[in-house]
């Protein structure tokens, strides 16, 4: 399974840092934080260095029912690239024409970018509910894409955004209803990107909810076993779960906002607030930690380190020292390379998928034993509670799939 | 069973005048859903006889809706037969369709191709085989083909795939045949059928998707019906076991039960000799949910073609 990087504010090195060290196997930019004189510098540059990563781009189409408004935080979208992305009103786009306009301004804009591996058709984000005027729209943004593209003659393949809210995920009978027609369109893309919405990208509980993980566990089985490649965006730590249902590739970044997919970066929220404390992702608790509480867990002798290069970052080479701060750039480094390694290891990725599922709940069961072991106060962040939706998710799943999970 | 003795007379004797041939030979084969099979020569050429009858339905509290449905099914398959070119699908023979009004009743001839060969239900209750797994591609693609011609053809699901409608033949380029498609539906507007004695969902319930159970979505199926109702078949011949352990005279509570909410036996648990990939995909098409269905077409032509 696939790792990309989700490009946001503060690019830096990262991304390069991240290829050479083989932690990551391509990016996917977005407009809304990136210039496009620089967004075209970056594509030619990277694929220069490393022409073998896939490279693509969001173009956060999703965003422009915020652009009417004031104080919307929509980034360099309407500045630069006004070529497709455009204040829309819903009714607007209750007309297949102007859907189809949509469809054609911005994958032509992705034409003109010869970098990309692929391009990604854009969609409107399914706010609440799959018996929707919007989820209407979106089918016919995944329907229509395919002919448009075709008009373009572009032979890269085609990937489809499909942006939905966690609370449209939730009710499994809509999703399945969804999945119905979405599966038997005539003129198919070849995969979807998928993106994931919570209310906040703090409220932790938005993603790891058992519902919510069915259901985003369902989206990739279903479009998975039909053929079609599946991106999950800021996927993150739930990626490997991801991938043992069929995901393509999953995506993680170096800020909150990109690690989880929520339509609140593009609202006006007042600036400030502290800068993040640095994380440590572990591949034993399939969670963050701070690099605090990595050296408090250290030093009473639990070992929940990684075992791979970038723990350096994070360790103290003698009991004299500080505790080490990683920089931001490490931090990132750090979680990629844990992805990367539960993406190798969490499941032999040639077994099938109620093995994989099992490989899943074994490593969440082993995580779970390993918190017990811990008599700290964990940040809330940190501590266990995302063991138990990601459990109950992947059984909930296995049922509505009909999936058999061996017992022993 | 099958028409009685002066009616087929009559009627042959006025396809004889109506078509200017000569039937003979005429023997009886079988009766279902309205419809009498007949094997007859045709101008010394054997073919199937097909003979719809629509009772008198006078009495009946819906009579011209029932008779509509009855003469609609037999339209419908000589219509889409018409159009079909597909090897893996019956084919049309030289009596085209006609309409004969004799006493009370009506009835509508055609005439079938007539394949030599036995339907698979037949072979599953008769002959202790067990078939190997080329020999189950084989017929899982035929079954696969022919679905794929009629849904592109107009968006017809057949509705009806059972063993009792799969003809193993003599003939190695066309191994495996679909037959009657009286019960197709067109997922471009055909009326849902039903059946005009007792209202139920119409077809053969114990190899019905579960979506056709379902009063909300049995208006929505579409191909990935037929995918289940041939995965049902194939894993019958197989395996010579229902995958849900239906009997054929199950109550029809019980099927609707079991069809709904039971997880169908793997089919590597009765073939543990059969190959893991063919297994999963046989066991894939029958899952409860159409989207969970493997549904594109030239990736599943891709997994059983040898």
């Amino acid at each position: 399974m696939r790792l990309f990087a989700q490009n946001g504010f503060q690019e830096g090195k990262k991304i390069e840092n991240g290829i050479e060290k083989k932690v990551i196997d391509g990016i996917i930019y977005s407009p809304r934080d990136v210039t496009y004189t620089k967004l075209v510098e970056r594509l030619k540059e990277l694929k220069k260095r490393f022409n073998y990563i896939e490279a693509l781009f969001d173009p956060q189409f999703y965003g422009c029912f915020f652009a009417g408004a004031e104080d919307a935080k929509l980034g360099n979208l309407l500045s630069d690239y006004d070529g497709y992305f455009q204040p829309r009103r819903r009714n607007a786009l209750e007309r297949e024409k102007q859907v189809e306009e949509d469809l054609y301004a911005t994958m032509k804009f992705q034409k003109s970018l010869p970098e990309l591996s692929a391009v990604i058709a854009p969609n409107i984000y399914i706010p609440r509910t799959l018996n929707s005027i919007e989820a209407v729209i979106a089918k016919n943004f995944i329907r229509l894409a395919r002919g448009v593209y075709s008009k373009l003659k572009d032979k890269r393949p085609l990937y489809v955004t499909l942006a939905l809210s966690r609370e449209a995920l939730m009710n499994s009978e809509e999703l399945l209803e969804f999945l119905n027609e979405i599966t038997l369109i005539d003129e198919p893309p070849d995969g979807f990107y998928l993106l994931i919405g919570a209310r906040s990208t703090s409220y932790r509980t938005d993603i790891y909810n058992a519902d919510v993980i069915a259901g985003w566990l369902l989206l990739n089985y279903s479009l998975s076993i039909n053929g079609y490649k599946v991106i999950n965006g800021f996927s993150d730590i739930v990626t490997p779960f991801l991938g043992a249902s069929g995901a393509y590739a999953g995506c993680t970044g170096w800020w909150s906002n990109l690690r989880t997919f929520s339509l609140e970066r593009f609202q006006y929220r007042p600036s400030g607030g502290r800068r993040p404390v640095q994380r440590y992702l572990s591949t034993k608790l399939l969670n963050r930690i701070t690099f605090s509480e990595l050296n408090q867990i250290n030093s009473i002798g639990i070992d929940v380190l990684n075992g791979l290069s970038s723990d350096a970052y994070y360790l103290k080479t003698d009991d004299l020292d500080e505790d080490k701060i990683p920089e931001s750039n490490q931090e990132i480094e750090q979680s990629w390379e844990a992805l990367k390694e539960l993406n190798n290891s969490l499941f032999n990725m040639k077994s099938k998928v109620p093995e994989k599922l099992k490989s899943c709940l074994l490593a969440l069961d082993s995580a779970d034993d390993l918190y017990q072991k811990i008599p700290l106060q964990l940040d809330p962040k940190s501590n266990s509670e995302h063991i138990e939706p990601l459990q109950e998710g992947i059984r909930a799943f296995a049922r509505l799939a009909g999936i058999n999970i061996p017992k022993d | 069973m099958g028409l009685n003795k002066k009616v087929l007379q009559e009627i042959q004797s006025r396809i004889e005048s109506d078509f200017s041939c000569i039937i003979s030979s005429v023997q009886y084969v079988k009766t279902g859903g309205f419809k009498h099979v007949y094997k007859a020569e045709v101008n010394g050429k054997i073919e199937a006889l097909k003979i719809f009858e629509i009772p008198d339905l006078s009495q009946h509290p819906d009579s011209e809706e029932v008779r509509k449905e009855i003469v609609g099914r037999a339209l419908r398959e000589i219509n889409i037969l018409n159009d079909c070119s597909s090897p893996e699908i019956v084919k049309l023979g030289s009596i085209t369709t006609t309409d004969y009004e004799i006493g009370a009743n009506r009835y509508i001839v055609y005439s079938e191709e007539f394949l030599e060969g036995k339907d698979l239900d037949n072979i599953i209750k008769e002959e202790n085989i067990t078939p190997g797994e080329d020999e189950l591609k084989i017929l899982f693609l035929s079954l696969v083909k022919a679905i794929q011609e009629i849904w592109n053809l107009k968006q017809w699901v057949h509705r009806d795939i059972k063993p009792a409608n799969v003809m193993k033949t003599k003939d190695t380029k066309r191994p495996f045949v679909l037959l009657d498609l009286g019960i197709a539906y067109s997922a471009r507007g055909t009326r849902l059928t039903f059946n005009p004695l007792n209202r139920m969902p119409i077809g053969t319930h114990r190899y019905m998707a579960p979506e056709r159970l379902i009063p909300s979505q049995m208006h929505n199926i579409d191909y990935r019906s037929d995918f289940y109702s041939a995965a049902v078949s194939v894993f019958m011949y197989a395996s010579g076991k229902h995958p849900l352990r239906i009997g054929i005279k199950e109550q029809y509570e019980h099927t609707f039960y079991k069809t709904l909410n039971e997880l169908p036996t793997p089919l590597k648990d009765l073939r543990t000799d059969l190959s893991d990939d063919f297994c999963e995909l046989v066991d894939n098409m029958m899952n409860k949910r159409p989207a969970l269905r493997l549904s594109n077409f030239s990736l599943i032509i891709n997994r059983l073609e040898l």
